[in-house]
């Protein structure tokens, strides 16, 4: 049983990390510059109801299994349409990206940026997250 | 009379397609737009049988062709799936759109 | 009595509009490296409302790419961030494409 329990503990607190999208821009290396790297991480909890009723029914009673079933498949005709990752209830999370890259870099004189989109699954939540990687260019003896 | 009608239907699925965006990406777009440049490269895919993605190479060198001595920029890269039937065939496409500035001829009298 | 908290649970996170993140891009900021202050940002959207995946085109993409540009006719638009998402509904769902970036003249 503790061992069980452990095991149970480990598994739900570790995570997968997915990979869905990462684009690299082009890198700057003039030599007039020092680089200063900063990364922005911009991520919302995903939900999966799917998951969420399946746990329901292994550990819910024998009659609450068709009920929990029913309902995540009622729901998911309402949550409908093309996903990467977990649906979010949070809209627009990543929509101030270029504010907070003007934050980390106000000159504006930014380069190498690879824009990564991934997830961080764990059961039932995930971590949808948007990462941006960068250097800030800032000019040589100040 | 039955079976025409669900033929009419299945050859409708069939034809019809359903399009749908993978990725989309754009590039700094420049000031002068005059001269738009465009190209698409696409492959047909049956039942996930896909065993490389090198139509995509020609894009680039499309759009080289198109702008010789000039820069692209203001690149929008369009990566889309057209689905022809319930996923059996489908047609993966790259669209890329973008605006050509010449670079001026330069002197070439050999003065320093 | 549980069963029931977890069930009820369900139907209020289930019934929610839900939205999914698929891409976001951000574009070089070269060659004219302006800070935020030295230009103006711009935006533009464009949605399309699909019901049960019938989709026969994607121009919303190329609409959004048009409309990014007249918003700053003359000038260069610089660190475009281009957003992909989709907001979930009852067997329907809508796609939308968000572009913003800074316009310098």
């Amino acid at each position: 049983m503790k061992i069980t329990l452990k095991i149970m503990t480990i598994v739900f607190l570790s995570s997968c990390a997915q990979l869905h999208h990462v684009q690299i821009g082009e890198i700057d290396n003039n030599p007039k510059f020092v680089q200063k790297p900063f990364d922005i991480k911009l991520s919302e909890v995903g939900v999966d109801i799917q998951e969420a009723g399946r746990i329901t029914k292994a550990l819910a009673g024998k009659d609450s299994n068709n009920e929990a079933k029913k309902i995540a498949d009622i729901i998911a005709l309402f949550q409908m349409g093309p996903r990467t990752g977990n649906p979010v209830y949070t809209k627009g999370y990543a929509k101030n990206l270029i504010q907070v890259i003007y934050e980390k870099c106000p000159s504006g004189r930014v380069t190498g940026l690879a824009s990564i989109r991934e997830t961080r699954k764990y059961p039932v939540v995930s971590g949808e997250i948007v990462k941006l990687t960068g250097y800030c260019l800032l000019p040589k003896g100040g | 009379m039955k079976n025409l009608f669900v033929s009419t239907v299945l050859l409708t699925l069939f034809l019809s397609s359903c399009a749908s965006v993978n990725s989309v990406s754009l590039t700094p777009i420049p000031a002068e737009r005059g001269n738009k440049v465009f190209t698409t490269a696409s492959k047909t895919i049956f039942l996930g049988f896909n065993f490389d993605n090198d139509f995509i190479d020609q894009s680039v060198e499309d759009l080289k062709r198109q702008c010789p001595n000039g820069k692209i920029s203001g690149v929008l890269t369009k990566d889309e799936n057209i689905n022809y039937f319930l996923y059996f065939v489908w047609k993966k496409q790259i669209t890329v759109t973008g605006y050509c500035q010449k670079y001026a001829a330069e002197a070439t009298t050999g003065k320093k | 009595m549980i069963n029931k908290i977890v069930i009820l649970g369900f139907i209020i996170f289930g019934f929610s509009c839900t939205h999914s993140l698929h891409v976001s891009h951000v574009s070089d900021f070269s060659p004219t490296y302006k800070s935020y202050e030295q230009g103006e940002l711009v935006k533009s959207r464009a949605e399309q409302f699909v019901v049960l995946d019938f989709a026969f085109d994607t121009d919303y993409v190329d609409q959004a790419y048009t409309r990014l540009q007249q918003a700053c006719p003359q000038g260069q638009i610089q660190g475009i961030t281009t957003q992909y998402s989709t907001d979930h509904g009852f067997m329907s769902w809508t796609n939308v494409i968000e572009m913003q970036g800074l316009c310098v003249k």
